[in-house]
């Protein structure tokens, strides 16, 4: 506990940084985070992930329709391709990779098989 | 997981999306964050807010922090700017308002003597501190409160570290002229306790 008396003698630096050090600490003596608070991060975070994996799913869907619709206007290839099945979390991510290969696969077989009859 | 990794094993981990990371985080700097949000805005609903905020932008942003320093300048970065943001965004009047009303409900002769003194004095003393401009705030803040370096605070707030030894002595000095202020208002009363 800071004294009066010291508080009225001269006002030293030292006694101001006291002083400040007291006001301070006091004002938030005791202060806790609250325990509710990590489960709304957590939540939050979670969501935040969700969201991502979302956007991440639609740019890639939209991504593979413009690359079949320009394939399909180049070589007819569109039957040839299998579609992967439509969801909305990331798992299907895999399945659209897988998807993606097949697609370039068939793509390089007929460019290479095109490629034969031109020679 | 336990407190062996370092702080950029655990961001590392947060950018993977890994939660359990992020919570051994949160348990290290929770207090730090947290004290300073209230220190600045006095208000426990604001610094809760802004330590759940703080501890998103790990998760969100730990791609763009350096994983080869410790994560607290750049969290206190963080809570100081929220917290600024806030006390800009919630009015001043309230908090004045607050006061008001908590000088109403509870008037200081009530209490023990010694009590309602030491009570005076912290109110001087802290109207002192929070009459300060709010960039000297957060430097006496980061300074006696959480016991940073000056080169640490220039770091956070982004200034010379001039700068931020000169918004310390400017903040001594308010608090010099208070305690002056304060002890003028208070010699009738001693003088009269004597007679």
């Amino acid at each position: 506990m800071i004294s009066r008396r010291g508080i009225f003698d001269g006002h030293s630096t030292d006694e101001l940084d006291g002083l400040l050090r007291w006001v301070l600490r006091e004002s938030v003596a005791g202060a806790v985070a609250p325990s509710h608070v990590w489960p709304r991060i957590r939540g939050d975070a979670q969501r935040l992930a969700a969201l991502r994996r979302a956007w991440i799913w639609r740019v890639s869907d939209l991504v593979r329709q413009v690359v079949v619709a320009c394939l399909s206007r180049v070589n007819g290839l569109l039957p040839m391709l299998e579609l992967p099945p439509v969801q909305g979390d990331g798992s299907v991510m895999l399945g659209y990779d897988l998807g993606w290969v097949r697609l370039l696969d068939h793509h390089r077989l007929s460019c290479s098989w095109y490629a034969r009859l031109g020679t | 997981m336990t407190a062996q990794y370092t702080d950029g094993w655990l961001v590392a981990h947060v950018r993977e999306g890994d939660l359990e990371a992020l919570g051994e985080l949160y348990k290290r700097y929770k207090t730090q964050v947290y004290r300073t949000a209230l220190a600045i805005t006095h208000d426990e609903r604001a610094a809760e807010d802004i330590l759940q905020d703080a501890f998103l932008r790990v998760y969100t942003y730990a791609d763009r922090i350096d994983e080869t320093v410790p994560l607290g300048p750049w969290l206190y970065r963080v809570t100081v700017n929220l917290s600024y943001s806030w006390t800009n965004r919630v009015k001043r009047w309230w908090h004045f308002f607050q006061d008001t009303l908590d000088r109403w409900a509870l008037p200081v002769h009530n209490h023990p003597e010694a009590l309602a003194e030491d009570q005076e004095w912290r109110q001087v003393l802290q109207q002192a501190v929070d009459a300060l401009p709010s960039t000297h705030r957060v430097v006496v803040i980061l300074h006696y409160l959480e016991g940073l370096s000056l080169k640490e605070i220039a770091d956070i707030v982004n200034a010379p570290e001039g700068t931020v030894k000169s918004r310390l002595h400017y903040a001594r000095e308010s608090l010099r002229k208070a305690i002056l202020e304060r002890e003028h208002r208070l010699v009738p009363e001693v003088a009269y306790d004597f007679t």
